[in-house]
């Protein structure tokens, strides 16, 4: 099925395709990013675009919106062959990408970020009182409610994405590349974006997605194309195949998944962190939570609700106004990340890349930054012994690096994770506050926290872990509660996990269904 | 190959001597050799607190009048005092107000690049006013003299010092967990501080690094000029520090940055001034050139491409030895 000839279509420049790519390859030095592969989009398809972290899917969509050249191998564009000078060819062609990082000038109002790049004049001043009026119908269109002079940084991410894709619909783009769009979005934004999708392919507009999310790629899309370490593996509807044969597809191999065996034993006597009425107007509101040794603790609900700040506020890193925490039975001050290091707490952020890690910096020095006090001696740091520990943290963690002096940001966002956590081992943490650890991650790497995380509790270490996949949870706690406007609303034991309880909680539709309305 | 990669501005500095040889000779007698290192000294001095400062992501333009209040401060306070006292007094001042721009800079996180201009004028305005905006000659010893005109180990004595300095800074930012927490929080702060690094207290530290050596530089010109002034003395210092330690590869963005390298573009820029003061080039056709240069330093190591325009040119003198 994967090589079915029927996908491959017409012919090489046919003008049933909107985009074709015939045979591309590209490298860097020293990596083959992409060999010989091929890729067709008919107008009004939806093509996933799948493949582990390192499988070649960015560079692909570089090259299909013009950002960089292949070094062999040809673009048709209707049709006929084309070669773009760089992206703004290709946009001027009609090929919009929406990148994860999104484009976005936080500082600048939503007609300002709408109109970016090709503010409109009249009569040579600009012409606000048009772009207010165009930007406000087609944000409509897409369902969007916030203001138009709203500061764009003051949106949600969603919204945000909305004024991307608002940016692109200006252009009149034919075909639309969105990178990992849902990323960081709730459940119900998620559900909104894809009507959207839906509603564009509807109008004939092409759209390319790349997603982590395999159910995602069920729900929306019509065909998709598997790459693996920049080679072609093939292309399916995504009618005629299953998950577990694409995951065979990604990875190359099957997975085994066998829960049971992981599972460490709760003590549920030995209560490690307690907190009490933790307040801090508006994010946290009264919030109690108890962790037992040995436990993962999971925190669902959605962006906003809480969440982060909760373990943030836990960790010392935002001051909290009321409330107190225990650990380990003794009452405990945490005004600040040191405080928090000191009595074994450890905090993996939300964004590794702005919070959790020092991009510029080596590996190893990254991984020792918590602990970087212990290699103090008489004559100042033993780098040796720094390195030797960092790299038996590597090792430990399974960490794929080129040598730990290479720069963290060198790495794929799965080892980049492992790197944070590699951190909060090396410190000698009990307890682990993991915000999203999966985030952006490809399987195989979330497999590999999901194992850490197990082989920690084996250990008696414990764990809160927050996830916005609520299917993550269920699999990996042995608790879940449910956060929603800064208050913990329902609290779940494994055995009692159900999905679409646990989805309600999450969104504030609890047992009175819709009291409370759904959250911002 | 590698080498010139990681550290251009040596290249550049060898390159540049060897040219400056050729066209003019007396470039290289060792009176003149010994009086580029001098200057340099004096400037490196400042880059060189400038470098612990952009590496923490700061900035601090106050140096030149750090420079200034320390050269008045031992001159005047050497007609009551005995010197020595004098001289530290000086290099607390220096620190006091390094401390100053810090915890203003880290406590209500306001942006270094005004704190720091504010404390230029206001320290500028000290010191013209302690010293009425006259020379102070003092009573000045002997021995002070020797800081600008002894040797030591066949080194000029100003440059001696600069060179110890770098390497007790060298030593500093990668063998002690300050000098490492320097990088991390200019690469990244609040990884830094969720790391559960004192964030204010390592930047902080920076600062007062850079008033210590401003003001210790200021002591070298005192010796160099015997006398203490507070108009001139160390104006515009503060952006040929930056542009030294830009030259050497320092990051203003924060994070990056090495000592050789800012020892590198401080002798460069003094080897510049020296060269052409040699072939008569005119001090605004001097200016001029300092810029294109900084122009062409900063265009290489953000890009890269004009660094591979020298490449033949190194691998040439590779080959040859």
């Amino acid at each position: 099925m994967t090589e079915n000839a029927s996908l491959q279509g017409p012919s090489a420049g046919s003008a049933e395709w909107l985009l074709e790519a015939n045979d591309i390859s590209k490298s860097y030095p020293g990596v083959k990013a992409l060999k010989g592969v091929d890729f067709q989009i008919a107008p009004g398809e939806v093509v996933a675009v799948v493949g582990e972290n390192g499988a070649g899917k960015s560079t692909l969509m570089k090259i299909l919106s013009g950002a960089i050249k292949p070094n062999t191998g040809t673009l048709f564009w209707e049709g006929g062959a084309i070669e773009f000078s760089g992206p703004l060819d290709a946009q001027a062609q009609g090929i919009s990408t929406i990148y994860q990082e999104l484009m976005i000038i936080p500082e600048l109002s939503v007609v300002e970020n709408v109109f970016l790049g090709n503010l409109q004049r009249r009569s040579g001043v600009l012409d606000w009182k048009g772009m207010r009026r165009e930007a406000r119908d087609i944000l409509d269109r897409l369902g969007m409610e916030a203001s138009v002079d709203a500061k764009a940084g003051d949106l949600s991410v969603a919204e945000q994405q909305l004024i991307e894709i608002a940016k692109s619909s200006r252009r009149k783009s034919r075909l639309l590349i969105m990178d990992e769009p849902t990323a960081s979005l709730s459940r119900e934004e998620v559900d909104r974006l894809f009507d959207l999708v839906r509603s564009l392919r509807n109008d004939g507009i092409a759209v390319i997605l790349i997603t982590h999310h395999l159910h995602e790629i069920f729900e929306i899309c019509d065909r998709l194309i598997v790459l693996r370490d920049g080679d072609y593996i093939g292309a399916a509807a995504t009618a005629d195949i299953d998950e577990a044969k694409l995951v065979e597809m990604m990875l190359g191999h099957k997975v085994e998944v066998d829960e049971s065996k992981h599972r460490g034993v709760v003590h549920q006597n030995e209560i490690v962190l307690e907190a009490r009425n933790l307040s801090r107007p508006p994010d946290l509101q009264n919030v109690s939570l108890t962790l037992h040794r040995g436990e993962v603790l999971g925190i669902a609900g959605l962006m906003g609700a809480g969440r982060t700040e909760l373990v943030r506020a836990l960790f010392g890193a935002d001051r909290i106004s009321e409330g107190d925490l225990s650990i380990n039975g003794k009452l405990a001050l945490v005004s600040n990340p040191r405080q928090a290091l000191d009595l074994g707490l450890g905090l993996a952020p939300e964004d590794r890349k702005t919070q959790g890690l020092v991009l510029s910096m080596p590996i190893g020095t990254n991984v020792t930054l918590p602990f970087l006090g212990s290699f103090s001696g008489a004559f100042g740091l033993n780098l040796r012994r720094e390195a030797k520990e960092a790299e038996d943290l590597c090792r430990k963690l399974f960490v794929k690096h080129a040598g730990i002096e290479r720069p963290v940001g060198t790495l794929s966002g799965g080892n980049q994770q492992k790197v944070v956590l590699a951190k909060l081992v090396g410190a000698g943490t009990d307890i682990f506050l993991l915000d999203e650890p999966t985030r952006g991650i490809d399987i195989g790497a979330k497999e590999a926290i999901f194992d850490l995380i197990w082989d920690l509790t084996a250990q008696g270490k414990s764990v809160i872990v927050i996830s916005s996949v609520i299917e993550e949870l269920i699999r990996v706690c042995d608790r879940i509660v449910c956060m929603h406007l800064g208050k913990v609303t329902e609290s779940y034991h494994r055995g009692a996990f159900d999905l679409n309880q646990i989805m309600l909680n999450a969104m504030g539709k609890s047992a009175d269904a819709d009291a409370h309305g759904v959250a911002r | 190959m590698n080498l010139v990669k990681k550290y251009p501005f040596v290249a550049v500095l060898v390159v540049m001597a060897v040219v400056f040889g050729f066209v003019a000779p007396s470039f290289i007698d060792p009176g003149n050799l010994s009086n580029i290192a001098k200057q340099a000294s004096l400037l490196g001095l400042v880059a060189l607190g400038m470098c612990f400062v952009l590496i923490v992501g700061g900035l601090d333009l106050s140096v030149g009048s750090v420079v200034a209040l320390s050269s008045v401060l031992i001159a005047g306070l050497s007609a009551t005092l005995p010197p020595i006292v004098g001289i530290h007094l000086a290099l607390l001042a220096g620190i006091a107000v390094g401390i100053a721009n810090g915890v203003i800079i880290t406590a209500f996180n306001f942006q270094p690049i005004i704190v720091t201009i504010s404390s230029m004028a206001i320290v500028r305005g000290i010191a013209m006013d302690y010293s009425d905006s006259r020379p102070i000659f003092g009573t000045l010893p002997d021995e002070l003299f020797l800081l600008a005109d002894g040797f030591i180990l066949g080194l000029p004595v100003p440059a001696a010092l600069f060179l110890a300095a770098c390497v007790i800074a060298a030593l500093f930012l990668s063998y002690t967990s300050a000098g490492r927490q320097m990088y991390q929080i200019g690469g990244n702060e609040e990884a830094a501080r969720l790391a559960g690094v004192n964030v204010a207290r390592i930047k902080v530290l920076a600062y007062a690094i850079s008033g210590f050596l401003s003001a210790f530089a200021g002591l070298l010109l005192v010796a160099r000029m015997q006398s203490g002034e507070a108009v001139r003395t160390g104006v515009g210092w503060e952006l040929d520090a930056i542009a030294a330690a830009a030259i050497g590869g320092v990051s203003l963005m924060g994070g990056k940055g090495t000592v050789i390298g800012t020892l590198c573009g401080a002798l460069i820029i003094g080897m510049m001034s020296n060269g052409f003061n040699l072939l008569g080039v005119n001090p605004y056709w001097q200016r001029i050139i300092i810029g294109i240069v900084l122009a062409i330093a900063v265009a290489s190591y953000s890009g890269g491409a004009i660094m591979r325009l020298f490449e033949p040119l190194f691998r040439r003198s590779n080959a040859r030895t």
